[in-house]
């Protein structure tokens, strides 16, 4: 029987799709390579099926979404099935007394928090944008973006996964609040981007809504000011969600915040919490600013920016670089950048670290020397693997994976480019 | 597995040439005390005269990762077993050479790389014990805030390799939240850095997959740790609560609310009344309930009045006996004391399960939490106690791990089981565990460790018994029907403890299938299964 024959009667015909409508909407590519197939299974029984089905006939498995379309290659030497779970985007079970939600991989983030906000719940202080993806997706593939200054990387909110294994096996990772028996396979699954497993359905941690959101916006003198405040109010504890430092000229074209006077920073957060917690935070984040010399934006200001921020319609083009940066090299990069022509956000800022993106207002040559030595003062180019995990990869592939089916021409399996 | 190469001199040559003499050890003084650590089965063994049932071959102490990398690699030439050992304070048997082989001690890596005070992270070696690290740190106005009860006598390395837990891991985490990158060396001899994922690596996370291996897939030489400034504001305080029902839900109301503590502990009904009949003359009597019926139907109860009685002469002697009638009394006879004590001590009104809850951190945040905290608890039935339990709590709080030896030597045993559980699960995984093994055991219990989505609890129990073989057929039933209960209820069997050999039994029932991917990792990173053969069930 032919892998078309054997898709067609495991998961039905309306599931596996071969015209090129659906590569080029889907996956971006002019033509349907050879022996592809776009398969949208409907349960994780017919995952199964499918990757037994691959095994058997020598065919990948590619894992597909919004995250996994990039760096997304055909070599056209083997059957390949593109696999999406777009079709399975249910709620398996939302436990509102361990705050848990089991939700099948293919649903998007943006319908899961609409369902939780109706009961008074969220994922979390997240970036909204990233929202947009599967949560299958969000987990596979490691981004900048989806770093969250409270809650860390998204992948820290997931207390399990069930996956198909490349053996057509399923696994279901044990839930517990916190565990010590051994390594912690389902966070060795986030990240791999379909490689060692499909991801069928998850296990989330939620999050009460916050009873207080103030959002919050002030203007500095300098970004060296902004940073100080920000290390200073980091310090005291306050837990603010998404503090993020942008220069002048980046506020005013994005958020719409006019300039008063000279070149400076334009900080800007929100204190989610209790109440009183909340109202805490903004007051030490006050204080730390006005000792940096800084001025509060007006209440309409900052309430539009949280506003855009939490439609997503904050417009922000793809960054020339984005890196990250430990506190101790912001102050100097934050010195170095404002001599030059550029626009700048830092985001996901923690007391360990902080994400840096970096808009060029004008094409110069003398950038990529700008770049050396921000990288030679420690800033670190997000998406790198390291050759070394790299190898560990591999070889764990090779165990988990002997066939190779699974996402065989991952970027985590290529030398570096 | 058990098909491992013996220890030759051929082995012992190439590890002083790599080490020199006097980092290599086959004396029997150094193999026999290397071959143990604090797992209560090896301490009855002891207490009955019994001689270790295993022994490591050699005992080695590098001092850097090139030499670890060497030790192991001599030792995957040779295909003999590797174990590593911090400072065999675990109490799972995670040390047990049970094929012999190679013991590598890493206390002489114990050197504290660096501390970079800006952007709060300290690299430091797997050897180094906990406290003078943490003393380390102190001086320089930080901590890890990883205050395990055994922080005297274990290292950085154990507490990784087991995923421990310190006491205010509410506020700081567990240790595997405080850790950004380790330094490894995998069964193969090489050297690999984990850091990539904090950084800004794609790919899987390889700290978590190193984390609580428990020296089954590498060898942890150094790590790269999140610290936080020292608090500069703590608040303690003691409240009691009518049942474990209204102090668990108080719990979980402070969690799901946004309010963190740095500790909450909250200590069931005979657990409370033993920690108040174990003060001072001073303390106040417990007032008994009004009799009630009996619900008791498997044996003849006392009345109620009789019982009370009893309860109160037990209190007394309590308080008054020496250890060895302590422990006759109390551990002869645990299921009777259990199935009287507790049903009364129920019907106390008011005030029976004592919860103990501190906060610490930034001066005016903590101040402002504090209040909140406090204020929820009491809005949940929690009655106020004061600053005084919690800062009695705060002072003794290392001093219950060092009270095993008495009690081993007064002739019983004593263990603890950690389990955790969701909290949709919480009260069954008390309830089934605690009938489980209080049919074998005097048996305690207080929760701590809480997170939005459930908490931990912590079993004590304590017997005595006549014999070797008895008391090892008794602890052996205690834990197979405790762990039983908890994995069908869906808990989980060890929540900071580790696996070891103690729990490698279970791991199929807590992992089930997924124990396959737990093999396959193993095979890819030790390749010739040296590595701690025989621990976590692999």
């Amino acid at each position: 029987m032919s892998l078309s024959t054997q898709l067609r009667e495991v998961i039905g015909d309306e599931n596996v799709r071969t015209d090129s409508q659906i590569f080029r909407q889907k996956l971006d590519f002019e033509q349907v390579p050879e022996n592809a197939y776009y398969v949208t299974p409907t349960s994780a029984a017919q995952t199964t099926d499918i990757v037994r089905a691959a095994l058997q006939e020598g065919a990948a498995v590619v894992p597909v979404g919004k995250a996994l379309r990039k760096g997304l290659r055909h070599t056209g030497t083997r059957p390949t099935l593109y696999l999406s779970t777009e079709k399975m985007s249910h709620i398996i079970r939302l436990d509102e007394v361990s705050r848990t939600v089991h939700v099948q991989a293919g649903m998007k983030g943006n319908d899961l928090e609409e369902i939780l906000r109706l009961r008074g719940l969220t994922l979390g202080e997240l970036p909204p944008e990233i929202l947009h993806s599967s949560i299958g997706g969000l987990i596979s593939v490691r981004t900048a973006g989806k770093l969250s200054s409270t809650l860390g990387l998204f992948e820290n909110s997931v207390l399990g996964v069930s996956a198909v294994l490349a053996d057509g096996r399923m696994i279901h990772t044990r839930i517990a609040p916190r565990r010590s028996t051994g390594p912690d396979i389902a966070r060795m699954i986030c990240g791999s981007e379909g490689t060692l497993a499909v991801v069928t359905s998850v296990v989330l941690r939620i999050q009460h809504r916050p009873e207080t959101i103030m959002p919050l916006g002030f203007r500095l003198p300098s970004s060296d000011h902004a940073f100080r405040a920000a290390i200073q109010v980091l310090r005291e504890e306050a837990k603010l969600a998404d503090m993020r430092i942008v220069n002048q000229s980046l506020a005013e074209r994005l958020l719409d915040i006019p300039q008063q006077g000279q070149e400076g920073a334009i900080l800007l957060t929100a204190a989610c919490g209790p109440t009183d917690l909340a109202a805490c935070d903004r007051d030490l984040l006050r204080s730390a600013v006005e000792i940096e010399g800084g001025v509060p934006l007006d209440d309409d200001t900052a309430q539009t920016w949280w506003t855009q921020r939490q439609q997503s319609d904050e417009h922000m083009p793809t960054p020339w670089q984005r890196f990250i940066l430990r506190p101790s090299a912001w102050q100097f990069a934050g010195k170095l950048l404002g001599d030059w022509p550029i626009d700048i956000q830092v985001g996901s800022i923690n007391q360990h670290s902080a994400v840096f993106y970096l808009w060029p207002r004008e094409p110069s040559k003398k950038l990529d020397d700008l770049y050396k030595i921000l990288l030679s003062e420690g800033a670190v180019p997000y998406g790198t693997s390291e050759p070394a995990l790299q190898e560990l990869l591999l070889a764990f592939k090779e165990k988990l994976d002997p066939n190779n089916i699974l996402n065989p021409d991952s970027r985590l399996l290529r030398e570096s480019e | 597995m058990g098909s491992f190469g013996r220890v030759t001199d051929q082995v012992i040559s190439a590890l002083q040439r790599l080490l020199g003499d006097d980092a290599v050890s086959t004396a029997s003084s150094h193999t026999e005390v290397y071959s143990r650590d604090m797992w209560p089965q090896t301490l009855i063994d002891r207490q009955f005269g019994k001689p270790n049932s295993y022994q490591a071959d050699v005992v080695v102490w590098p001092s850097s990762v090139r030499e670890v990398s060497g030790v192991v690699r001599i030792a995957a030439e040779h295909h003999v077993p590797l174990i590593p050992y911090g400072g065999g304070s675990g109490v799972c048997g995670g040390v047990t050479p049970i094929w012999g082989g190679i013991t590598i001690d890493m206390k002489r890596m114990q050197s504290v790389v660096s501390v970079d005070s800006e952007n709060l992270i300290a690299d430091v070696e797997a050897g180094i014990n906990g406290e003078r690290f943490e003393r380390e740190l102190n001086h320089r106005g930080l901590t890890l805030g990883h205050f395990p009860s055994s922080i005297y006598c274990s290292t950085v390395g154990g507490w990784l390799a087991t995923r421990a837990a310190g006491q205010l891991s509410n506020k700081y985490g567990k240790i595997e939240d405080r850790t950004v990158g380790l330094t490894i060396v995998t069964g193969t001899g090489d050297i690999v850095e984990t850091d990539s994922a904090f950084r800004s690596g794609i790919g899987p996370n390889w700290t978590q997959a190193f984390l609580g291996s428990e020296g089954t897939l590498g060898v942890i030489c150094s790590a790269r740790l999140r610290v936080a400034p020292v608090a500069t504001q703590r608040q303690f305080r003691g409240f009691h609560f009518s049942s474990v029902e209204q102090g668990t839900h108080a719990i979980r109301s402070l969690y799901q609310k946004g309010l963190c503590p740095a500790v909450v502990r909250l200590y069931d009904e005979l657990d409370t009344a033993l920690h108040k009949w174990g003060g001072s003359d001073k303390d106040a009597p417990l007032s008994l309930p009004t009799p009630l019926p009996s619900a008791l139907p498997s044996f003849q109860s006392p009345t109620p009045k009789e019982a009370g009685d009893r309860l109160r002469n037990w209190g007394k002697k309590w308080a008054n006996a020496t250890k060895k009638q302590l422990s006759e009394l109390v551990m002869g006879n645990p299921d009777s004391l259990q199935a009287i004590a507790e049903p009364l001590l129920r019907r106390i009104p008011g005030g029976k399960c004592l919860l103990i809850v501190g906060l610490e951190g930034a001066n005016t945040r903590t101040q402002v939490e504090s209040r909140l905290v406090f204020e929820e608890l009491r809005r949940n039935g929690g009655s106020d106690l004061g600053e005084e339990p919690g800062e009695h709590w705060l002072k003794r709080r290392y001093s219950v791990s060092y009270k095993m030896s008495s009690t081993f030597r007064s002739g019983s045993f004593v263990d603890t089981m950690e389990v955790a559980a969701t909290w949709d699960k919480l009260m069954h995984l008390y309830n089934d565990v605690r009938t489980a093994i209080s049919r074998h055991a005097f048996t305690l219990a207080h929760f701590s460790h809480a997170y939005e989505e459930g908490c931990s609890i912590y079993f004590t129990f304590a017997r005595n018994s006549g014999s070797h073989e008895e008391a090892r057929a008794i602890y052996k039933q205690i834990w197979d029907d405790g762990l039983r209960a908890t994995s069908l209820v869906g808990g989980t069997i060890s929540h900071h403890h580790g696996v070891g050999l103690l729990k490698a039994d279970y791991m199929r029932a807590e992992h089930r299938e997924t124990m396959d991917v737990f093999r396959k990792l193993k095979h890819s990173l030790d390749p010739k299964g040296i590595l701690n053969p025989g621990k976590l069930g692999l």
